[in-house]
């Protein structure tokens, strides 16, 4: 049996078609294997140049897209406002603590205070008389 | 262009900024108008066709740079005449008809420099065949490499027409006519080339084992 020749071949490939040809291929197993052979071949070529072209196409479009700050929403937000709320806490608490201290011994001076004005006899400005009072008073 | 391809990336920048619609130089602007509000469309096309172009360009140069630099090159030649395109031919195929030009001259005028560097250049090819072969078992891989390779060797011993319509037709998958009108040949000799180029082909897978 005479099988194709190269020219018939790649004019099946191309897309010709003759009746003497597609008779020998419907017996020719040999030939059919053969432009089964270049048309995988032609289209893994397709399929490989593609492949790249995307990958390299992609990472050049994405090098050229600018970078955009990151969306916060309201409630990230709120929920990062809260964390840090309870996170100063301790320190808020830390300064306020010697100031409640010093009110709370300001308030203690002011009770003796109080307490000493409430347990005199006599008034502030009639002590000093009623010492002397009572020193010459001894004398006697 | 020969200074521009020795900073792609910069120049590459400097044509994506000038597509920017808020950024176009006064220049440009001039050139372009009365088309100007129609900008968004263009960027549309951009982003419809560029995949198709680089690929072309890259699988024409094999050479990444190059291939960047020649597409945005093609849209900015697009976009300058854009007033001149009456929809005689379909968008891929005009812009297809740029990026052929923009190759034909770029091969032309390295053509010694490009070809000793494409041969050298054995990164790209590594590239180029490594990436369909991924889901196959090691031997079917092995194959499907050499086969590859050898298509790629056998498309650079085309002539630069004969490539075109190679990859126009098997890698685009564009008829003979469209192909003709792309590279501004009858359609009688667009057949001519592709056989050619497929016989070459051809011939070197029949080398493999």
């Amino acid at each position: 049996m005479k099988h194709l020749s190269s020219a018939e071949i790649c004019e099946w490939t191309l897309g010709e078609r003759n009746r003497e040809v597609e008779h020998h291929l419907q017996e020719c197993e040999s030939c059919r294997e053969e432009i089964g052979r270049l048309q995988n071949g032609l289209l893994s070529f397709k399929q490989s140049v593609h492949d790249v072209a995307e990958r390299l196409n992609t990472q050049t479009c994405a090098s050229f897209e600018t970078p955009r700050a990151p969306r916060l929403s309201w409630r990230w937000a709120a929920a990062g406002a809260m964390a840090m709320a309870f996170a100063l806490l301790p320190l808020f608490l830390d300064i306020e603590q010697p100031r409640a201290d010093t009110e709370a011994a300001d308030d203690a001076m002011v009770l003796i205070r109080v307490q000493s004005h409430l347990s005199r006899g006599v008034p502030q400005t009639m002590e000093h008389l009623n010492k002397l009072m009572i020193n010459e008073g001894d004398s006697q | 262009m020969s200074s521009n391809l020795r900073q792609p990336a910069v120049y590459l920048a400097r044509l994506h900024a000038t597509m920017e619609p808020g950024v176009l130089s006064p220049a440009i602007t001039t050139a372009m108008e009365g088309t100007v509000e129609q900008l968004e469309d263009f960027e549309r096309v951009v982003q419809i066709y560029r995949p198709a172009v680089f690929r072309f360009i890259l699988a024409s140069l094999r050479d990444r740079d190059a291939a960047e630099t020649l597409t945005q090159d093609c849209f900015f030649k697009a976009y300058r005449s854009r007033a001149q395109f009456r929809g005689e031919a379909a968008v891929k195929t005009w812009l297809m008809q740029i990026a052929a030009n923009l190759v034909r001259d770029l091969t032309r005028s390295r053509r010694f420099q490009f070809w000793r560097r494409a041969a050298m250049n054995g990164a790209s090819d590594a590239v180029l065949l490594g990436i369909s072969c991924n889901d196959k078992s090691p031997e079917a891989a092995t194959m499907a490499r050499e086969q590859l390779h050898a298509i790629w060797q056998a498309t650079e011993r085309l002539s630069d027409r004969q490539r075109s319509v190679f990859l126009l037709r098997f890698v685009e998958d564009l008829e003979l006519l469209e192909i003709a009108e792309v590279l501004g040949m009858s359609e009688g000799a667009v057949k001519k080339h592709l056989f050619r180029a497929l016989h070459a082909v051809r011939e070197r897978m029949r080398r493999l084992p």
